[in-house]
């Protein structure tokens, strides 16, 4: 009895120690408080949010397990990949390296200029800063599928929508990371300009410029990366590229031509994330 | 030596970039040119010019029952929709976290041999090779057209880049501390609860937090395909052209991206 009413005291006090640290007594006999810890009632909050969600979502790995028998065939009929499709794959893999180059290369361009007029260090106008960052936060949170959508309705079916879906993409996400690149830099050599007597634009392009260069390119290619990934889902919505094809393949049960696909994206992918991630080693 | 430089010896002395500049501005022409001759441009569509002023049109004027969740259409307003993705996104999140840590130890250099370094590398490249729409349309066929498989998706998807960041995290710990633990006589235990944990958990959680972001649009992508959450309804509305119905949706999206958005730049600069 008594060890088992030990038991639970050492619980009650370990339990207790969790949310109150017990005060440490050094040998000085100086007391100290340790500070209180804010983790055990975050991780209490993050399990209860999990259980809600758990129950909002359905979420049932049981299911999971007792249908695993049909994810393996899908599974292995896209490992086992149909090559004889690889001639019908070049064309439409072609049209997405088209469609993100050019959408990178347009949205890029003019990336710049706004992330200029959004740099809060650079543009002393607090309300044009403002009004910028808002308007690239809406540019941002529109998914891009909605603007694929929207522009296929506009242009038609076909790559030249997907194209200015991805250019609207690459715009807002290069622009904020601009911004927050050019807010972060020195300002001394513009500065310097300024006191001479340069206009702003002057000093902005032969102090800072310089220097974004490199970050510039370097965020360019990687939001060329990203977009031939994005390219992939553009498809869906009848934008153009590779991704149309997939959807084909998968409406009617052709895992095995998926499988090709998919080897195709991945070597795409593969040889412009090498590429991209060279020279962007060189570049910082 | 470099203090006797002038100017002009400075400037003489300056490396040589023309040739690599031509040749990048060449490349660059090269795939402009041959960019511009393959997307082709049909012109607008003959209703395209309609289009644009309708959507304009409803567009600021959102459909108040979806937007407020009124009654007569609770299970598709709003402010359930809006808890669904974030469940989505948090599920997918949590789960993604999880399977990415033995991953991450695995792709470690500083932990692991170059051998099995290369089992876990090839392992998340693998993963990452099927698009989102792909990995979320067999989980549609697997359990059906419900949040479930938009969780599975989420966490399946959200393993390559959290175990990208997670193996830099681990990368960069700072083995002396744990050495001078081994020295004072901890256990292995100590070791991992006073040495690596505290080392490490900041970075998780802000990687976490930070893919939390991210899985929140992509969350609402993946209701293209049926994989529940906002997105669902959303591209129903876009597709059967009510766009005030749309606008709702998206207004609901965006003050929910926004929110999270400012919460998780302030809690990772705080945690950083």
């Amino acid at each position: 009895m008594k060890k088992i009413k030990n038991f639970f005291s050492d619980l009650g006090s370990t339990i207790k120690n969790i949310f109150i640290p017990d005060t440490i007594i050094l040998t000085n006999s100086k007391e100290v408080i340790p500070p209180k810890p804010m983790s055990p009632y975050i991780i209490i909050a993050l399990i209860i949010s999990a259980f809600y969600f758990i129950e909002v979502t359905g979420f049932d790995l049981i299911l999971v397990i007792r249908r695993f028998d049909q994810l393996v065939p899908i599974m292995g009929r896209i490992f086992n990949p149909d090559l004889g499709y690889a001639s019908n794959v070049v064309d439409p893999i072609f049209d997405t390296i088209q469609m993100s180059f050019l959408g990178t290369f347009m949205g890029v361009i003019f990336a710049m200029p706004v992330a200029f007029f959004a740099s809060s260090n650079i543009n002393k106008n607090k309300f044009l800063v403002g009004a910028t960052k808002v308007i690239l936060v809406f540019f941002r949170t529109y998914p891009i599928v909605v603007y694929a959508m929207i522009l296929v309705l506009l242009f038609r079916y076909g790559t030249f929508a997907g194209t200015i879906a991805l250019t609207i993409f690459t715009f807002s996400i290069v622009s904020k990371m601009l911004y927050e690149h050019i807010e972060t830099i020195d300002l001394g050599a513009f500065e310097a300009m300024q006191a001479t007597g340069s206009s702003i634009l002057k000093s902005f392009i032969t102090a800072i410029l310089p220097e974004i260069l490199p970050a510039y390119y370097s965020i360019a290619l990687y939001s060329f990366e990203i977009n031939i990934r994005h390219a992939a889902v553009l498809g869906y919505v009848n934008a153009g590229g590779i991704g149309m094809v997939m959807n084909d393949t998968m409406s009617l049960n052709q895992w095995e031509k998926l499988g090709t696909i998919l080897i195709a994206l991945f070597i795409v992918v593969f040889i412009i994330e090498y590429i991209s991630k060279t020279i962007r080693k060189r570049l910082v | 030596m470099t203090g006797k430089l002038t100017v002009l010896e400075q400037y003489n002395n300056a490396p040589k970039l023309w040739k690599i500049k031509l040749l990048t501005f060449s490349i660059l022409l090269f795939l402009l040119v041959w960019s511009l001759i393959g997307v082709e441009y049909q012109g607008f569509s003959d209703l395209g010019g309609e289009y644009v002023r309708r959507i304009i049109v409803s567009m600021v004027q959102p459909t108040p029952k979806y937007l407020f969740g009124l009654e007569g259409s609770r299970a598709s307003g709003v402010p359930v929709l809006i808890i669904e993705t974030l469940g989505i996104a948090f599920l997918g999140t949590l789960i993604g976290a999880m399977l990415s840590l033995p991953f991450a130890f695995l792709a470690a250099r500083n932990i692991s041999p170059r051998l099995v370094n290369f089992v876990g590398q090839f392992g998340v490249t693998g993963i990452r090779v099927f698009p989102a729409f792909v990995i979320a349309l067999i989980f549609v066929r697997i359990v059906g057209l419900n949040a479930f498989a938009g969780v599975l998706t989420i966490s399946i998807t959200s393993i390559g880049m959290i175990t990208k960041l997670f193996v830099e995290a681990i990368e960069d710990i700072d083995k002396g501390v744990v050495e001078s633990l081994d020295a004072s006589g901890c256990s292995a235990l100590q070791k991992i609860r006073y040495g690596i944990l505290p080392q490490l958990s900041n970075k998780l959680i802000s990687t976490a937090i930070y893919r939390f972001e991210i899985n929140i649009k992509n969350a609402s992508i993946l209701g293209l395909v049926g994989a529940g959450g906002i997105g669902t309804p959303l591209m129903w509305a876009v597709g059967a052209h009510r766009w005030s119905d749309a606008s709702a949706y998206l207004i609901g999206l965006i003050i929910t991206v926004l929110i999270v958005e400012t919460f998780s730049t302030r809690i990772r600069a705080k945690l950083s």
